[in-house]
């Protein structure tokens, strides 16, 4: 097991290697400029001026020069300055993938809560009042922009409300002065939480729902469930014991496959919801040419990506004996 | 399946430990005691003590509060709150002094000599002194400087050695004594006053660490910003807010409001936070819908001209709209005013919030008079008229259907931005009238504000043949015309140069060099106007909207005066929390 964990990790160099090349050749390759984007419109510096920003920043340097001293000083674990920000990339990322690791997390969570039991009940009642409600509740989840549902939860549940907050992650007077203890805080953010939380969750419900379901139903049509039901053991074991057991195992991939996405930001649901995180940030470089965030958040979401998949080859190992003996 | 179970838990286990280990770290920056706020109350009725909580709502700032490094404008009223320049503008937009009490010019027009108030001292309790402006246009000349100011000194004496490393002293801005401080220029230019206007910054904070040729040090402070101003910093989070205190040791008058925080706001729901108490001011709204809204919440509205417009320019080098003939008709032919009167139309009031005009100058401009306004062609809409144009330019309609010349088509290459309001409602109006109406081939290119920038500003000269035409806004934070000189100067023609339409002619080059010499505004005007009507004639740029601003405000702000060029921030000197 060990040696399948190592011989897989070596696959990665190679391939995170061959990602930040062509990353770094994609931006290239973007129009703009990212002197004059720092700069704004209207700064008036000269050309003179630009040019020797433009020296100062290395950007006049040949590219395979610019990669490779953006590799090594990646290696060294330096990202180099935001240009925008003009502060350590990893400093910026730090600060804002957190508050969208939150959300998601606790999204994930209620998600697979929800999932997996509707799941298993809709297989088992297949085409039942209950399947048909989830279809037709996870298609509409599905279909519906969440930028827009927030909207809706916005206008229609926040304000009447009065009591829930209609954006942010803390109340803008304790976000100021502080607050009297880590209990209030807590409370805060909670409550802050809730409609983010609840779009996240509806929006992954419906496909993951759908996932339990068929999984289920896959496993439910196998012979060893019809020899577990002709030994008259109980309907109860039968579903709970020998069905899900089994069919968590592509369950147990979607959870390694949906890592990189706990890290990730939805730009339009933390635009809407002024949710601090990650998502708005990556956004607005791309418009601001801010290329060093650029290459150091991709890398680091391909790493991710990366990991995540070796996670999920890993786990259904762990829980697949078959797997294991090959 | 039991491992599988681990996994999850260990996931939630991990998210609950960062939930429980980021937050109390944030928790110990904070020692405001509630006892503060509770007290805000009882000093309303004292006479002089600052007092109350003001909650603005702007767009994201992004923490860079370093006067010489910030780009953007919401940042820029962090900056403003927290610095001080030498003079500042009044409500009526003239220079009065700041940190400065007096000024002269000296014989010869090309020096300034500025005498700083004695008393003042930077937040910290360090005074303020002439070494301290010294400093601060030391960094903009410093040849590292990176940030996008640099255009302050490069009219100044000695800039030009300095910059290339031939000298080592920069001799455009030398201190006197301790309260004197002198600024040279190479030539006297009228101009040459708003480059003595930068922000101060202390430097024993700022340049601890800094030595000519090394700005790095200086760049490095963002968001623990240190001034003169009459406000300090008191927290900064990302993407959330900034709290700014009254500075207990600022000198100056006004400014009786204790707590200003600035709270990011989504342009979706922004009204919704004022209406809902969320916030207690929106400055600079422009939406039809929302001032209604405000307005009919009970909230006071403050209007006022944007200082900058909207406007369409075109290719003056390049294809068909190198030609005057061309661009006239085209201008004829583009119903300039049903679009404002549509897209700007507020039905509560029966008003547009808008205006059409012909002359390139900002609506509060000391160049704009009656008879400029008079003497401008106003291109009313006539498709007759910009068809017989286009005929005597010997643009025919041919056989392709379009009008052709020398077996061209005419074609024009629009540069748009896609999902933009302003443009969404244009190009459909210009497919009917130059499309339809002239038998104008368009063809529409969508691309992302970068990459129209790199079409005419950053890389223009390798795509001067991508475009005909492109539309963008834009703000001129001063009422002198001299904005138009790199706008419209031949000099300035060229990749990262402003000249975006390329346009050039000796006579605008003669009258733009001669006007901004002239010290008295009086005596300059003519010849602006003069420019003005060139250009107008020309139809280098058609100006498509100038609208009108709106602040929106609780009613227990008072005495709240904004205006053009005298900004919420401004505003703030006078105001008053009335609860």
């Amino acid at each position: 097991m060990l040696k399948y964990i190592a011989r897989r990790l070596l696959h990665l160099i190679p391939v995170l290697l061959i990602i930040t090349i062509i990353l770094f050749a994609m931006l290239q390759i973007m129009p703009g400029d990212p002197v004059n984007a720092y700069l704004g419109i209207g700064s008036n510096a000269t050309v003179e001026q630009q040019q020797q920003i433009r020296e100062l920043l290395g950007l006049d340097e040949p590219l395979p020069v610019q990669y490779f001293s953006w590799l090594k000083r990646s290696l060294t674990g330096d990202f180099g300055t935001s240009y925008k920000f003009r502060k350590p990339v990893a400093d910026v990322i730090g600060k804002y993938i957190w508050n969208s690791f939150y959300l998601n997390v606790v999204a994930m969570i209620f998600a697979f809560l929800i999932a997996i039991p509707v799941g298993i009940k809709s297989a088992v009642k297949k085409y039942g009042l209950f399947d048909n409600f989830w279809t037709v509740f996870s298609l509409t989840g599905v279909s519906m922009p969440s930028f827009f549902f927030a909207l809706i939860l916005i206008f229609f549940v926040a304000i009447p409300s009065k009591w829930l907050p209609l954006n942010g992650m803390r109340t803008t007077i304790y976000l100021a002065k502080g607050y009297d203890s880590f209990g209030q805080e807590v409370l805060d953010v909670l409550k802050h939480m809730i409609l983010p939380v609840t779009v996240v969750t509806i929006s992954s419900l419906a496909s993951l729902t759908r996932y339990v379901r068929n999984s289920v139903i896959e496993v439910i049509n196998q012979d060893y469930i019809r020899t577990a039901r002709s030994k008259g053991l109980s309907e109860k074991v039968v579903i709970y014991k020998h069905a899900f057991r089994n069919a968590l195992l592509p369950i147990v991939t979607l959870l390694g496959m949906y890592i990189p996405g706990l890290f990730g930001g939805s730009i339009l649901l933390e635009t809407v919801f002024i949710w601090p995180g990650i998502g708005h940030v990556l956004f607005t470089s791309i418009g601001d040419r801010d290329y060093s965030m650029l290459m150091a958040a991709n890398t680091f979401y391909a790493i991710l990506m990366l990991a995540g998949n070796l996670l999920a080859d890993v786990s259904y190992a762990l829980v697949d004996p078959r797997v294991r003996v090959k | 399946m039991k491992k599988s179970l681990v996994l999850l838990l260990c996931l939630v286990m991990v998210a609950s430990a960062f939930l429980a280990g980021c937050s109390p770290k944030e928790d110990s920056t904070v020692t405001e005691t509630t006892a503060a706020g509770e007290a805000t109350t009882a000093a309303g009725e004292a006479t002089t003590e600052p007092s109350g909580t003001l909650i603005v709502g702007i767009t994201e700032a992004s923490g860079n509060f370093n006067p010489l490094y910030y780009s953007s404008s919401y940042d820029g009223y962090v900056v403003n709150m927290v610095f001080e320049g030498l003079v500042k503008r009044n409500f009526d937009g003239e220079y009065e002094g700041s940190v400065a009490d007096s000024w002269e010019y000296s014989e010869d027009g090309k020096s300034i000599t500025f005498h700083l108030k004695q008393d003042q001292v930077f937040s910290d309790g360090q005074p303020l002194t002439a070494q301290d402006v010294v400093f601060t246009y030391l960094v903009l000349a410093d040849p590292s400087y990176t940030g996008r100011y640099s255009s302050a000194v490069k009219d100044m004496v000695g800039y030009d050695e300095y910059y290339a490393g031939e000298s080592d002293t920069f001799g455009g801005v030398e201190a006197l004594d301790d309260y004197t401080v002198r600024f040279n220029f190479k030539e006297a230019l009228r101009v040459n006053f708003e480059n003595c206007t930068y922000a101060i910054l202390p430097q024993h904070y700022y340049g601890k660490d800094f030595t000519p040729g090394n700005t790095a040090s200086v760049e490095a402070i963002t968001t623990d910003a240190m001034g003169s101003g009459p406000y300090v910093i008191s927290q900064f989070k990302e993407k959330e807010l900034v709290y700014l205190e009254r500075n207990p040791l600022y000198v100056g008058e006004g400014y009786m409001i204790k707590e200003v925080i600035l709270k990011f706001v989504d342009q979706t729901t922004d009204i919704v936070e004022l209406t809902s108490g969320g916030v207690d001011l929106l400055a600079g709204v422009i939406d039809p819908k929302k001032i209604s809204e405000a307005r009919n919440s009970g909230f006071t509205l403050n209007q006022y001209n944007r200082s900058g417009y909207g406007y369409i320019k075109t290719n003056c080098e390049y294809g068909p709209t190198a030609d005057a003939k061309v661009r006239q008709a085209l201008y004829y032919a583009f119903n300039v005013k049903e679009f404002v009167n549509s897209y700007y139309y507020d039905a509560d009031t029966d008003q547009v919030l808008a205006v059409t005009q012909y002359h390139p100058f900002s609506q509060i401009s000391w160049a704009i008079d009656d008879n400029l306004v008079n003497s401008m062609i106003q291109y009313d809409f006539d498709l007759d008229k910009a068809k017989s144009l286009l005929d005597e330019a010997g643009w025919k309609v041919g056989a392709s259907g379009f009008r052709e010349k020398d077996g061209q088509v005419l074609e024009l290459k629009i540069a748009a931005m896609p999902d933009h309001d302003i443009l969404a409602t244009l190009i459909p109006m210009w497919e009917r009238d130059w499309g339809q109406g002239l038998n104008i081939k368009l063809t529409v290119a969508y691309l992302e504000f970068n990459t129209i920038l790199d079409y005419v500003i950053y890389n223009s000269d390798a795509n001067v043949e991508n475009w005909s035409l492109f539309f963008l806004a834009t703000s001129i934070t001063t009422p002198d015309p001299h904005t138009l000189y790199t706008s419209f100067h031949s000099d300035y023609i060229g990749s990262g140069m402003d000249n975006t339409s390329r346009y050039s002619n000796p006579e605008v080059d003669r009258l733009l060099d001669e006007g901004k010499a002239i010290m008295d505004i009086e005596e300059a005007k003519p010849v602006y106007q003069q420019v003005a009507k060139i250009l107008n004639e020309d139809a280098v740029m058609m100006p498509v909207y100038a609208n009108i601003y709106f602040d929106v405000y609780a009613p227990k702000l008072v005495d709240f005066k904004t205006s053009s060029l005298y900004d919420w921030v401004a505003a703030l000197k006078d105001a008053k929390i009335v609860e």
